[in-house]
């Protein structure tokens, strides 16, 4: 008996022929017909895809409860328990899944270089091919609209912001000396070799929650993985050397590479304007590691250090009389950062990050040692909450400890010191109502220890999708920054300098082949610190008294398709900007900013001799400048500057890895205008101040070099 | 007693629903090799995806229904979005296999296929090719005898620029050992992928032309 009961079991699902015809239509909200979708029972065979009606039909044996399933690409699965058998019609609407790779993106205020993703402008491998960036990643960036020529400087300057208010991140880590020291009277470039990243985001304002202590702007750079060949570099440049190595293994890899520059033989061969007693000559040191311990995870690790000297004679008034200014000084930085996920719903980064630097400025007779610790710890978690919602919340703590000891020969000696450990914490989401509708809200908060000041900083960004390759964004935030390590040496009486942005933007197209962008914007900036000058030198009465504003217009037209093989970009910003910080008396335009700046690059691949050609144009208004004998406070303008850089790369290759002989020549024409005038403080004999012109330090420039993969 | 007749009645039920897969299975790889058209691929992708979703255990429903995702990029002109979506979709498949299959020599083929796809241009060429080659190694490694990784190898180098270190004349090598493969090889298990030689045979075509 209990055989046959066994038996009669097992002969169910054979017997159980009962069929059951299940059918309808699959559509979409808006009620069209979607082709293609599959209709199934869960765990069976059984199912059928949709026709061009989206229509369908198909017979099952199955009996019981259940699971009917619908499932395409850029749609959410549709799923309802059914009961059978029971012949059944569907009307099925497929939702948009809010995922879809032409889902809207959030752009405003952000410039993205990357090899994947819609909101990029720019390529990695642009940096190496725009002429006038020399390899600079920074030089690069400058092509952008929003950001101020500044060829007499070298750093970002980002819509009417100063130096200073622009922050430089690594793999989500602070990078608080981005740049070479900077010296009066010459311009100087990034620090990162641009061949360590992969990708390149530029926010020129209204950027997220998870960065603070930047006024004006960030600068994101995410490095490359782990390596996948192993490789041996040498580069030969008619200002330096470099070597390189490296090994890569199953799950990880190392680079390492030390380098020199010199410019001894530019100032022999080019009549510099500087009149150098060391030219610039450096070297350095850099170990990359990577390591993935599994699908999810990848550690990195990045040590690089660097030591530079320079010496040159300035002139310090219209007496003739030069003094000499020397800079000599080490930087080491290290970033170590690890990213993995907990399950598939969360993910999250940790890392730390540290800057030191020991600097040696002598000016005249006098002597500067600077020492500085910037150590930042950060952690961030990302969990996908649902389907198009998004939250990251996180914090860091940055520990700065800054000291200067100024020994004057003939005048009292100074020293000056602080420290600090902000506190920071952040939470951010983004929301994608649909595939056309995306918000970010986000608030960020700080603690400085040194001022004793707290603030709460409040964001907002959202995009539309307007057309199918057309949306618009906008967006709004406050910005703090802890005021500048200059005068926190001397008081720490000081509170946050602030900024508000506000950004309405419009794109169209897409970067592979022609993309327009606009966007208009307007900061305003309170509680920037001001001061008068003290009897030595040294700024006095410093308070949070400044306030100013920038409102502009920045134009973006990139076009890779129209003429096959060349790809070029055109930028335009225009910027109105006054402020009061520093000794300013009154609210005026900075001395660095060009109401109106033009810039194109364009690139030209001649396949037959395997070779790049590019060129780079960029126009600038004049610039305003001071002049202490008149009554109006940076009431003079400059001459509109302009620079026209050429450069030619040849590819070829040793093996299997390729090789780049490289030429740039940088102001072909040999425009020697006057970028600006630098005060000077003392008055001479009849109680006029001089003033001393700021020029390029090389009239033209040419930079030849070899870089040998094998 | 009661023990054998219930096994002997498991057995003849599985033996029952496993030829139900392999007829189902190949008339599916059948139709799908003959197809041109995506939306065909699409709805045999679907067919696959049920078999794959019923048969938890098997990597080949999966496999079939990510190389349809792939192979429909081939026709209808597709558009560049319409196709990173296709390749997206066939990537979560392979993902999905690779967790619990991930010995599988043709797993690793069809992700390089798939890597060689998303080239659009020099950039993505530079990162894709590299990716593809390392997928090819440890198809290679998994089984030498895979006329797939020849082929795809061959295939990598052909399209890379010579500057690169590509080029006809560097690719013919893996070209003629994968179509000597390709030739000698016939196939134990009916539902094995076979995919590739008349690809290779054209590309060796364009090598001699080339010459």
């Amino acid at each position: 008996m209990k055989t046959i009961t066994t038996l009669f079991i097992f002969l169910i699902p054979y017997a159980a022929f009962s069929q059951s015809t299940i059918s309808g239509k699959v559509v979409d909200k808006g009620g069209k017909a979607i082709p293609g979708v599959n209709i199934f029972l869960e765990n069976t065979y059984d199912g059928a895809s949709s026709d061009d009606e989206g229509r369908f039909s198909f017979n099952t044996s199955e009996s019981g409860s259940q699971n009917l399933q619908a499932t395409f690409i850029g749609f959410k699965t549709w799923s309802e328990t059914i009961g059978l058998p029971n012949n059944l019609e569907f009307e099925i609407v497929l939702l948009e899944s809010v995922n879809t790779i032409d889902a809207v993106t959030i752009t405003a205020g952000s410039f993205t270089a990357e090899d994947e993703g819609r909101a990029s402008v720019m390529k990695p491998l642009d940096v190496y091919t725009t002429p006038s960036a020399v390899g600079d990643v920074m030089g690069a960036i400058r092509t952008m609209p929003g950001t101020q020529a500044s060829p007499d400087d070298g750093r970002l300057l980002v819509r009417g912001g100063d130096v200073y208010e622009t922050s430089t991140y690594i793999d989500g880590l602070v990078a608080a000396k981005p740049y070479y020291s900077k010296t009066p009277d010459v311009a100087t470039r990034g620090r990162f070799s641009p061949s360590l990243f992969s990708g390149v985001r530029f926010n020129t304002g209204g950027y997220s929650a998870e960065y603070g202590q930047a006024l004006s702007s960030v600068l994101i750079l995410n490095s490359t993985d782990v390596a996948e060949q192993d490789n041996t570099g040498i580069s030969l440049m008619s200002l330096g050397g470099e070597i390189n190595r490296t090994q890569s293994w199953t799950n990880s890899s190392l680079m390492l590479s030390g380098g020199f520059y010199d410019f001894k033989l530019y100032d022999k061969i080019f009549n510099s304007s500087i009149n150098w007693v060391k030219p610039v000559n450096s070297v350095n040191g850099t170990a990359v590691y990577r390591l993935k311990p599994r699908q999810s995870g990848l550690f990195k690790a990045y040590v690089t250090t660097d030591y530079s000297d320079l010496s040159y004679n300035i002139p310090t008034g219209n007496d003739g009389t030069d003094i000499l200014l020397s800079n000599k000084g080490t930087t080491v930085y290290s970033n170590f950062s690890y990213r993995d996920c907990l399950g598939e719903k969360t993910c999250y980064r940790v890392g730390v990050s540290s800057t030191f630097q020991d600097n040696q400025t002598g000016l005249g007779a006098d002597d500067i040692n600077t020492r500085e610790w910037n150590i930042e710890t950060r952690f961030a978690v990302v969990h996908d909450i649902s389907e198009g919602v998004k939250l990251t919340w996180g914090g860091n703590e940055t520990s700065r400890s800054y000291r200067q000891n100024y020994r004057s020969t003939n005048g009292p000696n100074y020293l000056g010191e602080f420290n600090d450990h902000l506190g920071g914490v952040f939470v951010e989401s983004e929301i994608k109502f649909s595939k056309n509708l995306a918000i970010r809200p986000g608030l960020r908060s700080e603690y400085s220890p040194v001022i004793d000041g707290w603030n709460l900083a409040p964001r907002f960004a959202i995009a539309l999708k307007t057309g199918e390759e057309a949306q618009l964004s906008a967006a709004w935030g406050m910005y703090h920054q802890t005021p500048q390590a200059d005068y926190l040496k001397l008081t720490t009486n000081l509170n946050f300098e602030k900024a508000m942005h506000y950004i309405l933007g419009y794109q169209f197209g897409n970067v592979s082949e022609r993309l327009f962008r606009a966007e208009a914007y307007y900061k305003n900036y309170d509680g920037l610190v001001t001061y008068s000058s003290g009897e030595n030198g040294l700024p006095e009465n410093l308070e949070n008294n400044g306030n100013g504003y920038a409102g502009g217009l920045d134009v973006f037209w990139r076009d890779q398709k129209s003429v096959r093989g060349l790809d070029y970009w055109i930028t335009y910003s225009y910027i109105d900007t006054k402020r009061k910080y520093k000794y300013y008396p009154e609210q005026a335009t900075p001395e660095f900013i060009s109401n109106h700046t033009l810039s194109f690059v364009g690139k030209y691949w001649l396949s037959k001799i395997s070779t790049q050609v590019g060129v780079s144009y960029t126009v600038a208004s004049g610039r305003p400048y001071n002049d202490p004998n008149s009554t109006v406070f940076n009431g003079e303008q400059t001459k509109a500057y302009s620079d026209l850089s050429l450069n030619f790369s040849h590819v070829f290759y040793i093996g299997s890895q390729y090789s780049v002989l490289y030429c740039s020549v940088n102001n072909l024409l040999g425009n020697d205008n006057i970028l600006s005038y630098r005060p000077t403080e003392i008055a001479d004999a009849q109680g006029n101040y001089a003033q001393v012109p700021v020029k390029r330090d090389l009239k033209r420039m040419v930079f030849v070099g070899l870089f040998l993969n094998f | 007693m009661k023990t054998i007749i219930t096994l002997l009645f498991a057995a003849v039920t599985s033996a029952a629903f496993s030829s139900k897969y392999e007829e189902i299975m190949k008339s599916n790889i059948d139709k799908m090799y003959q197809t041109t058209s995506s939306d065909e691929l699409q709805s045999l992708a679907n067919q696959f995806e049920r078999i794959g979703n019923a048969e938890a255990g098997k990597w080949l429903p999966g496999y079939y229904a990510a190389y349809c995702f792939v192979r429909s990029t081939f026709f209808d002109d597709m558009e560049k979005d319409a196709k990173t979506a296709q390749l997206d979709k066939a990537q979560e498949l392979i993902d999905g296999l690779l967790k619990n299959h991930s010995n599988e020599s043709e797993l690793y083929a069809l992700q390089a296929l798939l890597y060689q796809l998303r080239i659009t241009d020099t950039a993505s060429g530079a990162r894709y090719s590299g990716k593809a080659g390392e997928a090819i190694a440890v198809a290679e490694k998994l089984n030498p005898e895979n006329p797939r990784v020849y082929y795809l190898r061959g295939s990598n180098t052909f399209h890379t620029p010579g500057f690169f270190g590509g080029g006809a004349e560097k690719a013919k090598p893996d070209l003629e050992k994968a179509a000597a493969m390709f030739a000698s090889q016939k196939p134990v298990d009916p539902l094995m992928p076979t995919w590739g030689a008349d690809h290779n045979q054209q590309l060796l075509n364009d090598c001699k032309t080339a010459e």
